[in-house]
């Protein structure tokens, strides 16, 4: 039996109509963004990812979908949605297959192409969102089918929220473009707004309909752990955007320690080269050994620096240390070098050594000069100069930690220094400081993490996993919940049932006494009165006729009017025998034995005349009707005397308690009953012997088995044929839960 | 003694029972007068002389059936004692049944008495004779004001 609780409808009526408005709404409004060029409509935010128009028009119609839905318009709702989800498959199928079918900007050019990897293009989870919304609306519909249909529909409507909710939390933590699937196109933020608010719609939907079909919602239990799944993953995504924070920080940190300690070296060789000019001008020329020695001092203590050398006023070099490798350098004119040229004229002007531009060996490699202007007391002195092969300079700076981050340095727009896979890493991570030295010295360095995934650190990691295991645990309390709850709701119904059969077979018992007590009233006068009549007339007939009739006749009219007694007596025994439930008065607490007295007073003459003896062990008070015992006692007492054999009766009465109930035994030295008849014996009107041989209608063990009854209790016979009897019956030592009732019937 | 006889109303439904009665006080030495009504609207039509009985006399003794078509003995019994020109009638109940609640009900209705109908021809007539004896022979009826 389904009990079909009322949903709340009013409330499921007010979630699809709103939320389905509302998405129909923000499609709509996206669309006149587009049509308008009101890019506030269509990205909120300036910089943000715009919703394309495809996935305007596709709200519009889940929107409406929604609409219908919760209008039990099921037609519209099938129709609105199958289009929406057409489109999100052929575009699903662009992304999947790398093809252009064109539905991208089937409408407009897309104008804003932010995020986008290609313009117009709906973001693939957008798509899967439509689709799923048609697998809602479509399952919703038909959930009366199956509870599978049922659980489909909530499933995928719990799916949207999730995915909408996971998409809104990481653009407003602007983690998105960190996990984006590639470089596909993003979902603005209203999209995600409006999944979320679309999918709740529809969950109030699926309640109502599987609420209408089933007495459980079988997807609960998922809709839960999802719910919890997403709050799960909302943590994760928080904790990962505080490590990109982190991230950023130390890439920022490291990188401005680099270029500091790039500053602080190449000041230290520029110091070093100045001082060296600053010795030549004080003593007007270094003689040629000196200089030498210094400068391969020089050269040999700074890593990178690749020779020392002195130009004259004439820009003509003169000396190079070391001269391996540099033989044909001496006596080159500089002249031929313009950028050296400009970078001299610098150094000269503002006194300052300066930095050239950087250039390239022969071989490839990036190479720096250091110009240092000479003053003499007497004109010009020339420049020293310094060649630094770069790589080499920055190895102990940029090398070191390699491991954990790329670097780049430019030198205005050339690159002068790159690590391994830099490309690969762009758009990632990249934190960037300069320093600037005379000349040509405008560096820029800019560092990004080596590994793009993120080391997540133990707490991450737990969030992750107890979240996983709250979202099952949580998922699999709701489903043993509402098992739970199903079990007490068929057992309330079993036991409504149940009680309903006992309160109908009372009923049909209750009616069926006052039948039964309604025919033995009507016998008890109804009967009777023809039966008079018989007798009566009978006897009359042998009175007045006397001396009309024979001894035959006169026989047979005795035969006729003890037929007609005997019928009597039958008739008055089946209404007491009737009465003994029906009419058998209230029952209290009364002393058996006082019960057994008035017993035996009621059967003093026939204990007189046959001599016979009574005797009775001790005997307990009970809770018994005291007529009725009596009669008990009575019918039993009266069978011992009544079948006795040749012996003078010997009767002796007992009661054995037992743990919940009284055994009384009515013993007798009677002539006792056969095994086959022990049964046969209570009922009624059965008798064993003619009436010949005595008297009577069979009723009395009848009377005594009902009385027994009557209390909760059981009556039963052992007896050997010829030696005597023994009586057996229980009565209950506490009051039954619920005495038989006395009716009081008015006939 | 009397100067009248003694006016008996019987109401009995069963013709039967009925001629078994006539014919034991047939034989009865008291002056007496049987009137024999069939059902309970008959009887208090009798006794409160309403057509067709407005002749007749005013009953010493009442004997009366429990179960009777129309109004049954037991309402008859209460009207009867209900009635101040009425209740000094005795009423004696002549039944079939035995059932307890009858034979309670009938005094609880201030039945003067209840006398079950044997079933044995002899018996009755021993009955009738009883009946007879002490309310027509030895109690002291309520005279007729």
């Amino acid at each position: 039996m389904v009990i079909q609780r009322p949903p709340p409808h009013q409330l499921t009526m007010v979630l699809a109509f709103g939320s389905g408005l509302f998405t129909a709404i923000l499609g709509v409004s996206a669309a006149v963004g587009w049509v308008a060029h009101i890019p506030s409509l269509i990205q909120v935010l300036p910089g943000n990812a715009p919703m394309q128009f495809n996935t305007a028009i596709c709200f519009l119609l889940c929107g409406a979908a929604l609409v219908c839905l919760g209008l039990d318009q099921d037609t519209p709702a099938r129709i609105t949605s199958a289009i929406a989800a057409g489109t999100a498959l052929v575009t699903l199928l662009q992304y999947l297959f790398s093809i252009d079918f064109g539905i991208d900007q089937l409408f407009l050019v897309h104008y804003l192409t932010e995020r986008s990897s290609h313009p117009g293009r709906m973001a693939p989870s957008s798509a899967c969102c439509f689709l799923l919304a048609y697998i809602t609306v479509e399952a919703c519909i038909r959930s009366g089918r199956s509870p599978r249909l049922a659980f489909l529909s909530g499933t995928a409507a719990s799916l949207i929220v999730m995915i909408g909710a996971i998409a809104f939390l990481g653009i407003s933590v602007e983690l998105h473009k960190e996990y984006y699937l590639g470089n596909m196109t993003q979902v603005a933020i209203h999209s995600s707004i409006g999944f979320i608010l679309w999918g709740i719609g529809a969950l109030a939907c699926c309640w109502k309909r599987t609420t209408t079909h089933y007495p459980t919602v079988y997807w609960l239990p998922v809709s839960v752990g999802l719910g919890v799944a997403t709050l799960n993953i909302g943590a994760w995504i928080a904790q990962e955007a505080e490590n990109h924070t982190n991230l950023h920080s130390q890439t920022a940190s490291a990188v401005s320690a680099a270029v500091d300690e790039l500053r602080v070296r190449l000041n230290n060789l520029l110091d070093g080269i100045d001082r060296m000019a600053l010795r030549w001008s004080i003593r007007n020329g270094t003689p040629i050994e000196e200089w030498r020695q210094d400068a391969a001092a020089h050269v040999a203590q700074i890593s990178g620096l690749r020779n020392l050398g002195w130009i004259d006023h004439t820009l003509t070099v003169q000396y190079i240390e070391p001269i391996q490798g540099f033989e044909g350098v001496p006596g080159l004119d500089l002249n031929r070098y313009p950028s050296l040229v400009e970078t001299i004229r610098f150094a000269e002007e503002h006194r300052v050594p300066a930095l050239s531009p950087i250039t390239e060996t022969k071989s490839g490699k990036a190479i720096l000069h250091i110009l240092v202007p000479i003053f003499q007391q007497q004109g010009a002195g020339g420049f020293l100069f310094g060649e630094i092969g770069l790589e080499e300079f920055l190895a102990p700076t940029l090398g070191k930690s390699s491991n954990s981050l790329m670097f780049c340095l430019r030198s205005g727009q050339t690159t002068v220094f790159q690590s391994h896979g830099w490309e690969a890493a762009e758009g990632s991570i990249v934190e960037t400081a300069s320093a600037t030295f005379p000349g040509h010295g405008a560096w820029t360095l800019s560092a990004t993490p080596r590994n793009r995934v993120i080391q997540q650190g133990r707490a991450q990691k737990m969030v992750g996993v107890t979240g996983l295991l709250l979202a099952l645990s949580t998922a699999l309390t709701t489903l043993f919940a509402q098992k739970a709850r199903a079990n007490a709701q068929k057992l309330r119904h079993h036991q409504e049932h149940l009680e309903e059969t006992v309160r109908r077979r009372t009923v049909e018992l209750e009616r069926s006494n006052r039948e039964l007590e309604q025919f033995a009233y009507v016998a008890s006068h109804d009967l009777q009165e023809p039966l008079r009549m018989v007798s009566s007339f009978t006897q009359l007939l042998s009175q007045r006729y006397s001396d009309k009739l024979d001894d035959e006749a006169h026989s047979w009219i005795d035969f006729a009017v003890e037929g007609a007694e005997r019928m009597h007596g039958l008739i008055n025994d089946l209404l007491e025998y009737s009465r003994v439930t029906t009419r058998g008065g209230g029952f209290e607490i009364i002393d058996s034995r006082v019960a057994l007295d008035h017993a035996l007073a009621n059967l003093q003459i026939s204990l007189n005349e046959t001599g016979g003896i009574v005797t009775h062990g001790e005997l307990p008070h009970l809770y018994a009707n005291p007529v009725q015992l009596v009669q008990l006692f009575q019918n039993l007492i009266g069978n011992a005397i009544k079948f006795r054999g040749r012996h003078t009766p010997r009767i002796h009465v007992a009661a054995q308690p037992r743990q919940d109930h009284w055994v009384f035994s009515v013993t007798d030295n009677g002539i006792g009953i056969p095994e086959r008849h022990k049964e046969k014996i209570f009922v009624i009107f059965q008798r064993l012997h003619s009436r010949r041989e005595y008297k009577g209608t069979g009723i009395g063990l009848a009377l005594c088995k009902r009385i027994v009854e009557r209390h909760g209790g059981t009556i039963w016979l052992e007896s050997e044929e010829g030696k005597g009897s023994t009586f057996f019956f229980t009565i209950p030592k506490h009051p039954q839960d619920s005495p038989l009732p006395t009716e009081e019937v008015t006939a | 003694m009397k100067t009248r006889p003694i006016q008996i109303l019987l109401v009995e439904d069963n013709p039967g029972d009925s001629e078994l009665a006539k014919m034991a006080f047939r034989d009865s030495t008291v002056s007496h007068k049987l009137a024999i009504v069939e059902d309970g609207e008959l009887a208090l039509a009798y006794l409160r002389r309403e057509p067709p009985f407005e002749r007749a006399q005013h009953p010493d003794l009442v004997l009366l059936d429990l179960n009777l078509p129309k109004l049954d003995g037991k309402e008859v019994l209460a009207i009867i004692k209900q009635d101040p020109t009425l209740k000094r009638i005795p009423v004696v109940i002549l039944t079939t049944s035995r059932a307890q609640e009858d034979v309670l009900r009938a005094y609880d209705l201030h039945a003067n008495c209840y006398i079950q109908k044997p079933i044995d021809m002899t018996q009755f007539t021993r009955v009738v004779r009883s009946i007879e004896d002490f309310w027509l022979g030895t109690v002291v009826l309520p005279p007729e004001v």
